[in-house]
Parts: C-alpha cells; sequence; structure tokens
C-alpha cells in the first residue's frame, strides 16, 4: 500500500533529468524532496502527475503501474497534484475553480465532503468564493489551490514549491494547512521544497535529489541532522 | 434603415459560422480551415436524407449536423491533436486542416458534382417586413439562430458543468488534466459541436443558395473577419463582429457600390488587428510564466 | 516529419482517388484516319478535340461528347465523313489548354481542331492554331476577339453568336421606349465582357447605362445592388452574370425588396444551376435572346435528339446546337475536297459554304464570307425572344424584333 517510484528515467528531449530515482509514499506519510535548484524536483513530480513522459524505470500505486496512463486518468484514481506557481485558472471565481478539482473525484464519492472541513478552518474561502482566481493574494492562492487538491479526494498528493513566492508568514499557514489536509484525508503527500527546513520539520521521511539523483534518504529529522544538508539548504555555515 | 436591418440579418450568417471558430479557438487555441467544406457537408447530407419522409425537418437537421459533429471531432483527433505537440508554436495545424479542406471538397465535389443542388429541408420561402425592409424569412432565421445558439452557448459555458470544463481548459490546458478532465476529449467535443455548428448554417443557408461543394468558401472569409473582429476568445465576439461588419458592408454597398462592400468589412478587420489585436470583446492571451 | 510526410501520402491518395472517379485520361490514338476516302468511301477525319474533361466546369466538355455521340453515324450517312476524335483536357486552365493544343496539333496530327470551350482559353491560342493551318472549329466561345480578320486566310469559324451580336440585340431591347438600364454582372471575365460590349453598343448608339453594380461570384446576397438599382430609377435590368446561382442571388434580392423593372434580361447562362436555386415568382419576368429557337424546327430537333440518344438533358443546349452546326459545315466541306489533310482547301470550302444544316430542317445559307466567319448576325428578326414557365420551360415570345414591338 503506496506511491513507488522506481528506477525513473525522464527529461525534456534529449538532456535526461532525472537518472534513476526511486522514491516511497506510504497512505497518510508526508514525505519531503529537497534540492537545489535543477536538481530535478519539479521534473519528477511533473511526470509521477503524468505531465511527461516515462523513459525508463516504473511508477506503481498498490502494486500495479501507472507509468502509461495520461494526466487525466491518474487524477481521477487519486493520484493529484498541486503544481509550481498554484496554477489556478485565472479567470475562474474561486468556487468554480474548487468545483473543477471535485471533477477529478467523480465516481469517488461517499464519506464526509473533504472540502467541507477546510471551509470550517479557513473562512476566507467561503468569503472569496465569487471573487475571480487572479484577484486573490499569493498566500490566498495558495490555499485555494491546496483545496482544489482536496476537492479531488487525493489518495497522494503531489505539492511542488507551495510556498514559493510567499512571505515567511504565509509559509507557515499554508504548512499548518498541509499538516491539516494530512490528517483530514489520511493522503500519503510527496513534498518537494526549496525551503528545505520547513518541510524537513514537517516531513516524516525525506530524500536529497542532486543532479538527477537520490545523494540521501531516511527520516526526515535525520536527514536535517546531517552535514551535507545543513551545508548545503539549510544555510548552516560548516 | 433598409441597409441597417438588412446588415445586421446578414451580420448574422456570418455570426453564426463565426461561433464555430470562436468555439474551436477558445477551447483547443487552433482553427478548423476546413469549415466551409464542413458546411458543404452538412447541407449535402441533409439532402441526402430529404427523401426521409417520416423524418421531420428538425430530425433530418439534426442528422446533418450529428454527421458533421462526428467527422469534425475525428478530424480533430487525427488531424489537429499530431500536429500541434510541439508546443504553442507549433501551428502545423494550419497546413493540415487546409489540406483537409482540399480533400473534403475533392470528395465532395466527386460524389456530388460541382452544380448547386435544391435544398427544401428546413426552407422558408418569401420575405417579411422588418422596419420598412424587405427580408428573406430564411436569412431571418438563420440571424435568430445566430442570437440563440450564441444565447445557448453563452449560458452554457457559465451555468453547466461542461461549460465550466470549456473556460477551464482555454485558460489552462495542463492544469484541466491534473483536474481528471483530458484536454483532448473536451477538444473533440468542441470540434464536433462546431462542426455541428457549421453544418446547421450550411443546411440553412443551402435552402437558400442550394447546396453546392463551393457553398462555404465565400462564407469563410467573411465569418473569419466577423471571429476577428469580435475577438476570437469571446463567445459574444460573433454577434459584435457580424453586427458590425453585416451593417458596415451593407452600408458601404448601398452608399458606393456593391463591390465597396466587402472592402470595407475587410478594412474593418485591420483595423480592429492594428488597434485592438485581440478583437473587441477578445481577452488578451494570458503570458505563462 | 514522419506525419507530414504520411499527410502527403494520403493527399497524394486522395487526389488519385479523385483522378480516377472522374475518369481522366487521354484519347485512343488514331488508328486508320488517312484524311482520304477508304475502301468503303468514306473518309475518316482525326479530329482534334480539346475541353474541360475534368473539373467544375465539365459541362464545357460534355455538349460536345453528347453531340458526338448522337449524331457520329448520321455525318457518316449523310457525307460519308467519319470522326475520329482525339480529346485532350484542358482542365479550363490557360496553361493546360496551351499544352493539350499543342500535343493535337503537334504530336497527334489531328486534322482540325475543335474547341476549346471557354472564351478566355481560346483567346489565349488563337495565335498558335492561326499559325498551325488547321480548319479550328469554334462551336463554343463567343469572344468576338477570338476571330483577328487581320489574318487571311483566316482559319477560325464560329458556330455560336458573338458578344458583340447579343449585346446589340439586348441593347436594342433594354433601351427601348427610353428606358432607364441598371447592369449587374459577375465580378469574373464573362461579366466583365459583357459589361464592356453592352457599354460601348449603348455608346455607339447614343444611350448611357444609368447604374452599373458587379456580384462576387457566391455573394449571399445582392440587397445593395437592388436598392441602388431602385434609387437611381433603374427600370430596365441587364444581369450579365456566371453563375446561375447568382443570377438567383439578383432576382432573389429583386423579389424580396419589391422592385419592380419593366425588363429583365439575361443571358443563356441562366439555363445552368439556376432553376435549383430560384423559385418561379423570382424568374416570372426574365427574359432571354438567342438567335435558335429551342422549341420548333432544326435547333429543337437537335435537341430532342441528344436528349433520346444519351438519356441525358443537353449538357448547354445552345451549344449542343453549335457543334451540330460546326460539324455539319466541317462534313460538308471534307466531302466537297475528298481529302482532309487538304487543309486550305477545306478551309475555304467551309468559308464558301451554300447552305447549313441544322436538323433536319432548318437550313442557312451563305453565312460565311472572308471576314465573316461567324454562323449568326445582329439581325433582330432572326433572332428570338423566350421567357420561363413555372417549370422554367422556355416559352417562346416572338422574335427580338416582334418583342421590340410590342415588349413581351
Amino acid at each position: 500500500m503506496s506511491l513507488e517510484v522506481d528506477r525513473l528515467e525522464c527529461g525534456y528531449d534529449r538532456a535526461p533529468i532525472l537518472h534513476g530515482v526511486s522514491l516511497r509514499v506510504g497512505p497518510g506519510e508526508l514525505v519531503a524532496v529537497v534540492g537545489s535548484n535543477g536538481a530535478g524536483k519539479t521534473t519528477l513530480v511533473r511526470t509521477i502527475a503524468g505531465l511527461l513522459t516515462v523513459r525508463s524505470g516504473d511508477l506503481r500505486v498498490d502494486g500495479s503501474s501507472f507509468a502509461r496512463t495520461s494526466a487525466a486518468r491518474r487524477a481521477r484514481s487519486g493520484i493529484v497534484m498541486v503544481p509550481e506557481g498554484r496554477r489556478l485558472f485565472p479567470q475562474l471565481t474561486v468556487g468554480e475553480n474548487i468545483e473543477m478539482g471535485r471533477r477529478a473525484a467523480r465516481g469517488r464519492t461517499g464519506g464526509e465532503d473533504p472540502v467541507a472541513a477546510l471551509l470550517d478552518a479557513f473562512p476566507i474561502l467561503t468569503e472569496r468564493w465569487d471573487q475571480q482566481a487572479n484577484l486573490l493574494s499569493g498566500g490566498e492562492q495558495q490555499m485555494v489551490a491546496l483545496t482544489r487538491a482536496v476537492a479531488a479526494r487525493p489518495r497522494y498528493l503531489l505539492l511542488d514549491e507551495p510556498s514559493l513566492g510567499l512571505s515567511p508568514l504565509k509559509t507557515l499557514e499554508v504548512f499548518r494547512l498541509i499538516e491539516m489536509i494530512r490528517e483530514r484525508t489520511g493522503a500519503g503527500i510527496l513534498l518537494v521544497e526549496q525551503m528545505a527546513d520547513q518541510a524537513l520539520q514537517a516531513a516524516d521521511r525525506a530524500y536529497v535529489l542532486e543532479l538527477g539523483r537520490v545523494s540521501m534518504e531516511g527520516p526526515a529529522a535525520e536527514v536535517r541532522a546531517s552535514d551535507e544538508v545543513r551545508r548545503a539548504y539549510l544555510g548552516v555555515a560548516g | 434603415m433598409d441597409a441597417l436591418v438588412l446588415g445586421l440579418v446578414l451580420g448574422g450568417l456570418y455570426a453564426l459560422l463565426a461561433q464555430s471558430f470562436v468555439l474551436t479557438f477558445i477551447t483547443t487555441k487552433t482553427l478548423n480551415f476546413a469549415v466551409g467544406e464542413f458546411v458543404a457537408l452538412g447541407a449535402f447530407v441533409v439532402l441526402a436524407v430529404a427523401g426521409w419522409s417520416w423524418l421531420p425537418d428538425v430530425g433530418k437537421l439534426a442528422v446533418g449536423v450529428l454527421v458533421a459533429a462526428v467527422v469534425g471531432a475525428a478530424a480533430y483527433r487525427f488531424l489537429v491533436v499530431p500536429f500541434m505537440t510541439e508546443g504553442e508554436h507549433d501551428v502545423r495545424w494550419l497546413l493540415s486542416t487546409v489540406a483537409l479542406s482540399f480533400v473534403m471538397l475533392n470528395l465532395i465535389t466527386n460524389v456530388e458534382g460541382p452544380s448547386p443542388q435544391r435544398s427544401e429541408t428546413a426552407r422558408l420561402s418569401g420575405a417579411v417586413d422588418v422596419l420598412g425592409a424587405g427580408v428573406s424569412k430564411q436569412q431571418l432565421l438563420i440571424a435568430v439562430l445566430a442570437v440563440v445558439v450564441t444565447v445557448l452557448l453563452v449560458v452554457a459555458s457559465k451555468k453547466t458543468s461542461a461549460g465550466l470544463v470549456m473556460r477551464a481548459v482555454s485558460q489552462d490546458p495542463e492544469t484541466t488534466s491534473l483536474m481528471g478532465v483530458s484536454p483532448r476529449l473536451v477538444g473533440m467535443v468542441t470540434y464536433a459541436v462546431a462542426m455541428g455548428i457549421a453544418a446547421l448554417t450550411g443546411t440553412l443557408y443551402a435552402a437558400t443558395v442550394g447546396a453546392s461543394p463551393v457553398m462555404g468558401a465565400p462564407l469563410l472569409v467573411a465569418s473569419i473577419a466577423v471571429a476577428v473582429v469580435g475577438g476570437l476568445s469571446s463567445l459574444w465576439g460573433p454577434l459584435l463582429g457580424g453586427a458590425l461588419y453585416g451593417v458596415l458592408s451593407e452600408v458601404t454597398s448601398y452608399e458606393f457600390g456593391a463591390i465597396w462592400g466587402e472592402t470595407a468589412g475587410l478594412l474593418l478587420v485591420i483595423v480592429v488587428l492594428v488597434w485592438r489585436p485581440q478583437g473587441l470583446l477578445g481577452r488578451r492571451t494570458e503570458v505563462k510564466l | 516529419m514522419g506525419k507530414l510526410r504520411s499527410m502527403h501520402k494520403a493527399l497524394g491518395v486522395a487526389a488519385a482517388t479523385a483522378l480516377a472517379l472522374t475518369g481522366c485520361g487521354g484519347g485512343a490514338d488514331a488508328g486508320g484516319a488517312t484524311g482520304s476516302a477508304g475502301e468503303d468511301g468514306v473518309i475518316t477525319v482525326k479530329l482534334g478535340v480539346v475541353g474541360p474533361k475534368t473539373g467544375p466546369a465539365s459541362l464545357y466538355y460534355e455538349y460536345m461528347d453528347q453531340t458526338f455521340e448522337t449524331f457520329s453515324d448520321d455525318f457518316e450517312e449523310k457525307y460519308d465523313v467519319r470522326f475520329e476524335v482525339i480529346s485532350e483536357d484542358d482542365q479550363a486552365s490557360p496553361e493546360e489548354t496551351a499544352r493539350a493544343v499543342s500535343r493535337l496539333i503537334n504530336e497527334k496530327g489531328v486534322h482540325a481542331l475543335m474547341g476549346p470551350p471557354l472564351s478566355g482559353n481560346s483567346l489565349q491560342v488563337a495565335d498558335v492554331v492561326q499559325k498551325s493551318q488547321l480548319p479550328w472549329l469554334l462551336p463554343g466561345p463567343n469572344a468576338d476577339e477570338i476571330i483577328n480578320y487581320d489574318i487571311q486566310p483566316n482559319w477560325a469559324f464560329m458556330t455560336n453568336f458573338t458578344n458583340q451580336q447579343i449585346m446589340a440585340v439586348l441593347g436594342e431591347r433594354l433601351w427601348a421606349n427610353g428606358q432607364k438600364v441598371g447592369i449587374v454582372y459577375s465580378a469574373d471575365g464573362f461579366g466583365q465582357s459583357n459589361l464592356q460590349h453592352l457599354k460601348s453598343w449603348a455608346e455607339e448608339n447614343g444611350h448611357e447605362v444609368t447604374a452599373e453594380e458587379t456580384i462576387q461570384p457566391g455573394a449571399s446576397d445582392a440587397n445593395a445592388i437592388i436598392q441602388r438599382f431602385k434609387d437611381s430609377g433603374v427600370d430596365s435590368v441587364f444581369m450579365g452574370i456566371t453563375q446561375g446561382a447568382d443570377t438567383a442571388t439578383v432576382t432573389r434580392a429583386i423579389e424580396q425588396a419589391g422592385f419592380e423593372p419593366k425588363t429583365i434580361m439575361t443571358t443563356g447562362t441562366i439555363l445552368t444551376n439556376y432553376k435549383d436555386v430560384a423559385d418561379p415568382s423570382q424568374w416570372e419576368k426574365i427574359q432571354i435572346v438567342d438567335p435558335r429557337n429551342f422549341l420548333e424546327g432544326g435547333d429543337s430537333e437537335v435537341l430532342a435528339a441528344v436528349r433520346e440518344a444519351t438519356g441525358e438533358a443537353p449538357a448547354i443546349p445552345t451549344n449542343n446546337i453549335s457543334t451540330y452546326a460546326i460539324l455539319d459545315i466541317y462534313a460538308q466541306a471534307v466531302q466537297e475536297v475528298g481529302d482532309a489533310t487538304d487543309f486550305e482547301a477545306v478551309r475555304q470550302a467551309i468559308e464558301d459554304i451554300e447552305t447549313v444544316h441544322i436538323g433536319d430542317s432548318l437550313t442557312i445559307e451563305n453565312p460565311f464570307s472572308e471576314d465573316d466567319h461567324v454562323l449568326y448576325d445582329d439581325d433582330p428578326a432572326k433572332w428570338h425572344t423566350y421567357g420561363f414557365d413555372e417549370n422554367f420551360e422556355l416559352v417562346h415570345l416572338g422574335t427580338a424584333a416582334e418583342c421590340l414591338q410590342k415588349s413581351c
């Protein structure tokens, strides 16, 4: 019972970016992937989501491969991604954006509406419901993007740089929201972040990606404590 | 006054066909340059089933619309999708749809011959008086339909979930796919609807001028012009563009002779392109970062 | 690239299919056509025929084909002349016409050339054909300019009326009783030429054109044109329009605007592609003139025979008749000379022909002279005026001269 990435190779055109990356996300687990710019973090999540094609290696969920299915089908099966830069539909309202998220959950209904809890916790969403998405602040947009992903009833949630462009305060808020999503939905979360410190504090386990290869993996606290990571990603002078 | 009324009515014809350009442009950012042949295809399919006396005219129209819709969806899947894989600057679909236009024109001509054939389906003969101008009932029907179709499309895009999906795809197809919706499928459905509208236009127009393989060609230029003036990304665009184009060309024809009418319409296109390239009601295409 | 290539392939297949469907292919090569009498006493003539066998203008080839099919045996019986037709497809394009004509003259060694049927294309090859010194048989085109009488001896012979002739007959009628004339013409060679000839006739006869308007082929309406006619007081309309479908657009606008001119005249082009897209109320007042009597006598016999032999309607009735006339003339000339390869003698025999037969019961005497190679002339007494009944059948209203008197 998990999302598995098995010796994945892929990239754009002729330039390979990932060289045999393997990782695993269990249900309800929060897994962080940290690494510098150009390490292949975004390529990794976009490939898992189906926006880039797999060159070799495999992608499996609960043991069955989905490496050859379309992005839309992956979303419908519960592998949901929040892309870098939020990518809200700018001219749709907040409500319509969230409604679009629900499209992926069609056929997987039942139980309580996962969105309702978020709306209770963050009344601002309800206030902004009929506002056009491109008129929101960056923090609000990220909240809508996450809520939209939750509306898709994710089994595995892929988050690409959710803190990008946000103030430290907003970043904290977003991480609180991610934590809450994990509790409420029980989804396994793969979190790709430049803000390594925040991500490693929140995560259960972590992988360090360097030039398209996994250079380190282990419990998040251990990774956070390692010298290399402290030097390279946490800005601690060594 | 006559020129105004007749211009509006004429604009309705162009607006109806322009809607099929706008639809495919909104969702797929492509235009089907074989639209003129879908006009003819619709007319000939309806002509082919005209003898089915058990089927009311609306049913015959539906058959024509349906056939064109299926062919349109297939055209998108096999002649547009494979030729737009290299990103936004990949416009090979332009060539492939032009090629489709030639192939369809040849096939239709070989099957049906070049001469116009009379079409009685959904045909209203005679004229009515509209504010003092004699307007043919058929043209009036087409103009009214242009308004009805536009209103239906606008309402559908605002109020239905299919409309929501269409708007989402038009803004960001990739993210739409992350919502479990296949942009390719949306594109096929849009092409089906758009070519269905072209077939509808064709059938109603054929009732006036007869069904012929080249019947769509003269409409094509005018309706592209109308779509551009109104704005390719706006569902209301065709009505506004049609009204302006129709009235301007008709008034100019009245004042200076028919030869100047079309010229004036096309000058309008140039003016709009210079002054407001996205069309009067169009949105500037968002630059993606 | 692979995709583009397969696209090309698909196009190629489609094009090949299109060609196969339309029955493309050269004519049979000449076997025993010597041009002089064989053992059976019959002279077999190698006749080159050029016309649009394929494409949208194929009706202009079909009428020649129909006429051969119907009357070949008759001519053989009557004049002991057998036509061996070698045909080339000009696809109605000037380039293809030039190629086709040169192939017939230089490679196939034909004894006479028939066609091309479209005026523009004939004009284009006129010099070449005159230089080749072969009898040039022109049942189709109407342009006066095709025959340049400065060239003597002249090899071209037309059995259709010319633009100048029909415009003279029409002009008399249009401007009768001081009517104000409006001309609507299609924006192509045919329309332009109609306009020019009618205007120059008017000028020579002291009339002026009150309004002139063009209609684009395939135009979706003609409301403005008719409105302008109405506003300028036009009460006599001439439609010089290539496509019947465009003529229908004009007559629809006339009806729609409640415009009621006293006279509406047009040309024979209304006979093709008009009826199917118009209503009887729109053609009620339209009249045409023609030097042929389609309803009785020899002209109508030719049409009836074509209908019976081919089981089809005559492709272009006027030209079915003119094809018959030119074949009658040429066959007589060949019979008289006894050798189709003595081109100058055959040419002279055509020029001197005494009696042209059309069908069994119509004859035209001494039509040609050195500087007149056109079968008809512009005497209104010899022209006929036609209207249309509710089934779009021609109704004979009288000769053009009679209709001038009593304005039919």
